[in-house]
């Protein structure tokens, strides 16, 4: 198993409600996946820079990592697991 | 009703009458002191773990994940059956246990959810004392009347981590803070212990020296050579003996074998202004005996000493220098610099004089580390102390706010020292046979080439 880096712009579906930011679907490669469960969610900072990362589980995916860059507003897929 | 996380107000919301119990509680004077020790179970690999169900059930080990380069910085339960553990070198973890998963270490991760666990902490106790990452002690005798005991409360903070983050931790409980780390590490993993008063010199005496606290590996090699194996013969040695071998060390160290500590923990506001240090330390991914490339290192490091030192409004006169040889021998090289300063120029100026009084040519370094001690804060003075190099002081304290504001904004590896960072070519320049050697030689200085990537 290893975790192949990816940094791929995608296309998120999102729910908002106070305080929490849930992504329920995405675009990736043309194809849409439904995120399962979200595992855990976590915050960064590069300088003033905030980005919200997601251990998320997707359908047709499997494990992965989605973050969010908030001046920016752009969302990325980061990473993937690969079982080998 | 809201709870607000600030310094000054850290309590859990709680209504009048049960803090009014409370209170009656700890005024009757019937309650001994009670500690809770908690301890996050192998926290690095649990975090990646909870968030990747795929690795449930498989060695994982965190750090290492690049090829043989680098160090275990946490194995699961699983991988420690076959002898890995925080500290061990890939190379030795992948003799160990080839079909380990090596994971890279992803540091703000953790510490994201470490500072959730310990807000979440505060709701048991208000006096909650982070050790480390993974790893908090808490005061809980005011609160052993609300929860009904400190058992219960053991068992609600393991529940509140569990449910909040899906995590395993194992939690210590006893009449100091000793003896609730003590049973913390005995309770392992995904514990709850409770020592009670008067119960810890017992439990200890079967365990051998090296589980105590505080004694490490080269104490308990000078115990055996006194015929000392176990806490109970610790204990139960003569004080004459320990302390004629360990001076007023001995008897300390017997005090901690019976479970007796009257120490308090120092919080940071505590320490005097000259004691405080700012300092960081490296371990190389792969050794170096390149007296060059530990100089890209030490300048890196100076960097972000000077920065933290900067931002913290402080100036130093102490400098430490620490080398570890791949044998792990130790060295610690201080040097007091003529002045105070904050400045990364004379910082690296004297941690590149101290690291040639000291490193022995062609031995591998596998860690370096720098501090500036004998802090205390700016002063206007400090910048008058050298009238002939006024003018350029000056502007390299604009130089150094310029950068320090453009790390603020853009994060830390937007500016550097060409010199503190290997120059990476691109593929045009790798064409052209890479023509280019930044790396200038000597004492670097201010002429040094400062790069910028965005």
């Amino acid at each position: 198993m290893h975790y192949e880096k990816l940094e791929e712009a995608i296309e998120v579906i999102v729910h908002f409600s106070p305080q929490r930011i849930k992504p329920l679907r995405f675009l990736w490669r043309g194809r849409a996946h439904r995120v399962e469960t979200v595992r855990s969610r976590w915050t960064t900072l590069e300088g003033r820079r905030r980005c919200y990362h997601y251990a998320v589980i997707a359908e047709g995916v499997g494990s992965c990592e989605l973050a969010l860059d908030i001046d920016e507003m752009v969302w990325q897929i980061s990473s993937v697991v690969i079982d080998s | 009703m809201a709870w607000h996380h600030d310094k000054h107000s850290r309590h859990a919301p709680l209504s009048l009458a049960v803090l009014e119990n409370v209170k009656r509680g700890s005024s009757l004077g019937d309650t001994e002191r009670t500690f809770l020790h908690i301890d996050m179970d192998a926290f690095f690999a649990s975090v990646e773990i909870r968030d990747n169900p795929l690795l449930e059930g498989k060695p994982v080990a965190v750090g290492g994940s690049n090829g043989n380069r680098g160090v275990i910085t946490a194995a699961n339960y699983i991988a420690r059956k076959y002898g890995l553990k925080a500290g061990m070198t890939a190379v030795e973890a992948r003799r160990r246990c080839h079909h380990a998963i090596f994971l890279p270490v992803r540091g703000p991760k953790y510490t994201y959810v470490s500072a959730r666990i310990m807000a979440e902490l505060e709701r048991f106790s208000p006096d909650v004392k982070p050790l480390s990452i993974d790893e908090a002690s808490l005061e809980i005798t005011s609160w052993l009347k609300l929860y009904g005991g400190a058992r219960q409360i053991g068992e609600e903070v393991k529940r509140t981590i569990w449910n909040k983050f899906r995590l395993p931790c194992t939690v210590g409980i006893g009449p100091n803070r000793l003896v609730a780390k003590m049973a913390a590490n005995l309770g392992k993993p995904d514990g709850l212990k409770l020592i009670r008063e008067g119960e810890a010199a017992d439990i200890f005496a079967p365990l051998p020296v090296d589980k105590m606290v505080g004694i490490g590996r080269a104490t308990s090699q000078a115990l055996y050579k006194i015929g000392i194996h176990t806490l109970g013969q610790l204990a139960g040695a003569p004080t004459s003996l320990v302390k004629s071998r360990f001076g007023i060390l001995g008897p300390v160290m017997q005090k901690l074998a019976r479970g007796e500590w009257s120490g308090r923990m120092r919080k940071d506001e505590d320490r005097e202004p000259g004691e405080k240090s700012i300092g960081h330390q490296r371990t190389l991914g792969q050794p170096i005996s390149d007296i060059e490339e530990m100089k890209e290192k030490l300048v890196a490091l100076a960097e972000m000493v000077a920065r933290r030192v900067r931002r913290a409004g402080m100036v130093g006169k102490k400098l430490t220098l620490t080398v570890r040889y791949t044998d792990f021998m130790t060295i610690s090289h201080q040097s007091r610099l003529k002045c105070v300063t904050d400045d990364e120029d004379i910082i690296i100026g004297n941690a590149w004089r101290l690291l040639c009084e000291v490193i022995e040519p062609g031995r591998e370094v596998r860690l370096l580390g720098l501090s500036l001690g004998s802090l205390g804060p700016k002063q206007e003075d400090d910048r008058q102390l050298d009238l002939f190099f006024a003018g350029r002081k000056l502007r390299n304290e604009d130089l150094y706010r310029a950068m320090d504001d453009l790390r603020d904004r853009f994060g830390e590896r937007v500016i550097a020292r060409a010199m503190g960072r290997r120059w990476q070519p691109n593929s045009r320049d790798r064409s052209r046979g890479d023509p280019i050697n930044p790396l200038a030689r000597g004492v670097p200085t201010m002429a040094d080439y400062h790069t910028v990537s965005v």
